[in-house]
């Protein structure tokens, strides 16, 4: 078959009237600013980055490509594993994702595997590139390994040095040694979802989790829900009320899944992002000695909303991510597909579907990194808006997806099913979307009250 | 056909799919995150048509699309699907399926066309819906090459992997293809070892039936109609019934997911209150309420009177906007579960899965809405 010179409705390159050629024969001078090089959108992206994150992000991908996308069909299909039991298959990735680094970067070389160079930017910036160069090509899989990080910001954001020299430094490097040591984050409980993302809530919820003091340490008791990873972490940041008070005296304990008295009681069934497990898990007056106190007694509120406002970048991240994935199938899909004759790139209405796909996700990583390569405060309000927006915006390109291949977008084989499944879960978790766009308010609050006052 | 309905008899009719669904089917889908097993399925739709809710090959077949000339028939028929599919989608889905190849078999006088155990008849041809070739078949207009070309290579392709996917219970040994034969689209009885049939796995949603990839192949016994005209209108018919269907049985899906989302709403405390006097829960189920009132008038428009090919243009008109609303409603359903909602044992993953299955089947809005603007532009 000759090469097609160009799509049905477009010029060819060659053509007299085609940009490309007539920039060619403007004067020297001009040349170059009218004539960008011919680039993809990834490349684009990537040459706008600062040189370590592009690095960065090449790795990300060079990464999932390799060790995620064989994974990723039959990953999603397996039955959930018993608590405790890992898919061989995903073993191994976990045991390659730690070699390689992919579970440490919280930390600078020595002590972990981010680069110097990488720490001259928003660590959150990073996090984010990483969840959706690993999202584009599985949620699951990425949910696995960045479950992992959000278990371990709590003991950054604590700034307890003592408890990053005893408890993550020593299970990063067992983790770079190809041995996964990994963390896992434990807010939700049955009665305390939304509550647990959000203070007005926090203040009028009934706590579930409930530290007692006895000598040496504290005494856990109770249930916590929905925890990604919690069925194979070995350490678990547990956030958990004094006796008899509230959500205010939210303490992180960090504790080990070795704790007599520690039960992982059930994995979910859930939609999608099936690589990784949410669990439940109980306290049976779980005993957690003093040092095992992240930060101070009372701190847990606070080490909580911290960490929340950096990880919802990475969310959102994930969501730019599963829409890149999505809008890639769509586009892979339409150029293989013919129809009478044509490839289906030639007609008019999927070449604007295509466009718009593009667009929205170009549009949310756009917000995404504007809001990110700034945030060397995690702030409130942006790291929200970007959550909320990108994971409601990256739902409606997997739709698109979906509908430009209409009925084999349905198959799993498709891939953009899964994806569809993946992504409904990033407007509910990490807070829902309602709450995020609280949580805008909320950091807005003061102002607001000032407008109010002066009127 | 003489009128024999009247609004009791639907309404009698209706009541008994009613206790059907409730009783039977809801028995037997108590557990969402465990798709009914085939023999369970089988024994469903066995019931069903000993019921009479659904046609069999005898010779006074009773049920689902076999009134259609009666002004109350698409109206039971519709229903019937939505009372079904408010307890589960999947079956209902399974019902059309095996009503539709007696339907076409009435409708073409060949009762010949059903095989020995199952029929489909698959409508969808392998991507989208013809582009502007079939509404200007449909509306009669002038044919260009490029117009039969599409209509040959969409509903029989030409390219050797171009598969046409069937969702129904495995296990049919017929099918009854469409087929553009130059001037018109007539039906063909294939037998399914001439289709190489494969399974394709999961599915989205719809997790009762399968996903079966047919290969092309024009082998088979011709079934007409031989009229060219009586063609146009079997083709437009079936697109119609179709159309009906999928949209009856995404509103039953949505009515349960709104119903189950105000439970939760109900019992659910959260912000120190029960969360449905949040305004964000009631923007929620308030937008579940409104797609189910909307798309339950649509529907009542779509099943008025007798069911003719001619009004294939509003059908897909229709479709085009109450399916995005359907999905629109499921989401925000689920949305109301928090968490729980996005794990299978609660159901409402589920339900969105069955919205987003049937907007994509038998042409998404996209390819209805350019459908109506050609249908409208040459008819
Ligand atoms: C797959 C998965 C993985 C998860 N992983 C983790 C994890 O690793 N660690 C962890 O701790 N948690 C995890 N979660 C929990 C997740 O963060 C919560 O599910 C989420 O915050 C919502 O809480 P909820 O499920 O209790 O919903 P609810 O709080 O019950 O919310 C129900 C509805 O009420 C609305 N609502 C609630 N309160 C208010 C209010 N005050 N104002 C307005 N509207 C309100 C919500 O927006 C929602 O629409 C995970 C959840 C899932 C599904």
């Amino acid at each position: 078959m000759t090469p097609q010179s160009h799509l049905d409705g477009f010029l060819s390159a060659e053509h007299p009237l085609s940009p490309r050629g007539l920039f060619a024969n403007l004067p020297a001078a001009i040349r170059p600013v009218v004539t960008p090089k011919l680039a993809t959108v990834w490349e684009q992206d990537t040459a706008a980055l600062p040189r370590a994150l592009a690095h960065a992000r090449r790795r990300y991908r060079g990464f999932a490509e390799r060790e995620l996308r064989d994974r990723s069909l039959a990953a999603d299909l397996a039955p959930h594993p018993k608590p405790g039991e890992v898919l061989p298959s995903l073993a191994a990735l976990l045991k390659t994702a730690g070699r390689e680094g992919m579970l440490t970067d919280l930390l600078p070389r020595p002590l972990g595997s981010a680069s110097l160079g990488s720490y001259r930017y928003p660590l959150v910036w990073t996090q984010a590139l990483r969840s959706e160069e690993l999202a584009r090509v599985c949620g699951g899989q990425m949910l696995l390994l960045s479950a992992h990080s959000l278990g371990v910001i709590p003991i950054v954001f604590a700034g307890d040095l003592s408890a990053i020299r005893r408890f993550v430094v020593p299970a990063y490097r067992q983790t770079m040694a190809g041995d996964p040591h990994l963390f896992a984050y434990a807010i939700t409980e049955p009665s305390a979802g939304s509550d647990a993302e959000e203070g007005h809530g926090a203040s009028v919820s009934q706590p579930n989790v409930v530290a007692k003091r006895v000598s040496g340490g504290w005494s856990l008791q109770g249930r916590k829900i929905f925890i990604s990873g919690g069925d194979i972490a070995k350490s678990i940041t547990v956030f958990a009320s004094l006796e008899s008070e509230g959500i205010e005296s939210w303490t992180c304990f960090l504790v080990t899944n070795d704790m007599p008295g520690f039960e992982v009681v059930r994995n979910e069934l859930k939609m999608g992002m099936r690589a990784s497990a949410a669990s439940e898990l109980a306290f049976h007056d779980v005993f957690v000695p003093d040092d095992h106190v992240i930060g101070s007694p009372r701190q847990g509120w606070a080490i909580n909303r911290a960490t929340l406002n950096a990880s919802r970048y990475a969310v959102a991240g994930m969501a730019v991510g599963l829409a890149q994935g999505a809008t890639e199938a769509a586009i892979d899909f339409a150029c293989r597909t013919r129809l009478a004759g044509k490839s289906l790139m030639d007609f008019q209405e999927v070449q604007l579907q295509i466009a718009n796909m593009m667009t929205e996700t170009a549009a949310i990583r756009g917000m995404l990194w504007q809001a990110a390569r700034k945030a060397y405060v995690a702030r409130q309000d942006r790291s929200s808006m970007c959550k909320f927006q990108c994971t409601d915006e990256a739902v409606r390109v997997v739709e698109m997806a979906l509908e430009l291949m209409g009925n084999h977008g349905t198959l799993h084989e498709s891939g953009v099913e899964k994806i569809y499944r993946d992504a409904r879960l990033t407007q509910i978790f990490e807070g829902t979307n309602q709450i995020n766009r609280l949580a805008v308010i909320e950091d807005q609050q003061e102002h607001f009250l000032a407008r109010i006052e002066r009127n | 056909m003489e009128t024999l309905l009247n609004e009791e008899d639907v309404q009698t009719a209706l009541g008994e799919v009613r206790r059907f669904a409730r009783g039977a089917v809801s028995s037997n889908v108590e557990r969402p995150e465990h798709p009914l097993p085939r023999h369970s399925l089988e024994a469903l739709v066995s019931v069903a048509t000993e019921a009479g809710f659904i046609p069999d090959a005898s010779d006074e077949p009773t049920g689902l699309w076999v009134d259609l000339n009666d002004p109350l028939g698409p109206t039971l028929s519709a229903r019937t699907l939505e009372t079904l599919a408010s307890v589960n989608p999947g079956i209902a889905w399974a019902c059309h399926v095996r009503a539709m190849p007696v339907w076409l078999a009435g409708r073409l006088n060949r009762p010949e066309a059903l095989g020995e155990r199952e029929t489909v008849v698959p409508l969808h041809g392998c991507y989208g819906l013809g582009r502007a070739a079939l509404p200007r078949y449909l509306a009669g207009a002038e044919l260009a090459v490029d117009d039969r070309a599409m209509l040959k290579d969409w509903l029989m392709p030409a390219q050797k992997d171009a598969r046409r996917v069937v969702h129904a219970p495995a296990g049919f040994d017929s099918v009854l293809s469409p087929y553009f034969d130059g001037d018109s689209v007539r039906w063909i009885r294939q037998p399914i070892g001439a289709l190489d049939p494969l399974p394709v796995g999961p599915t989205l949603g719809l997790d009762e039936v399968d996903a079966v990839a047919l290969a092309s192949s024009d082998a088979g016994i011709p079934l007409g109609p031989e009229n060219p005209e009586e063609a146009r209108n079997v083709f437009a018919e079936a697109l119609a019934i179709q159309s009906l269907a999928l949209v009856a049985v995404g509103l039953g899906c949505l009515r349960h997911a709104r119903d189950l989302a105000r439970e939760q709403a109900k019992a659910r405390k959260q912000g120190g209150r029960s969360i449905a006097h949040h305004p964000a829960v009631q923007s929620l189920i308030g937008s579940a309420d409104s797609a189910v009132a909307v798309v339950d008038a649509l529907l009542d428009r779509m099943s008025d009177g007798p069911l003719r090919g001619s009004r294939v243009g509003e059908m897909f008109a229709i479709r085009a906007d109450a399916h995005p609303l359907l999905c629109r409603g499921a989401t925000d359903a689920l949305q109301v579960f928090g968490g729980s909602g996005y794990m299978q044992d609660v159901g409402m993953e589920k339900a969105l899965r069955d919205s987003q299955q049937l907007r994509l089947m038998g042409g998404t809005p996209g390819d209805l809405a350019r459908f109506v603007a050609e249908w409208e532009r040459v008819r």
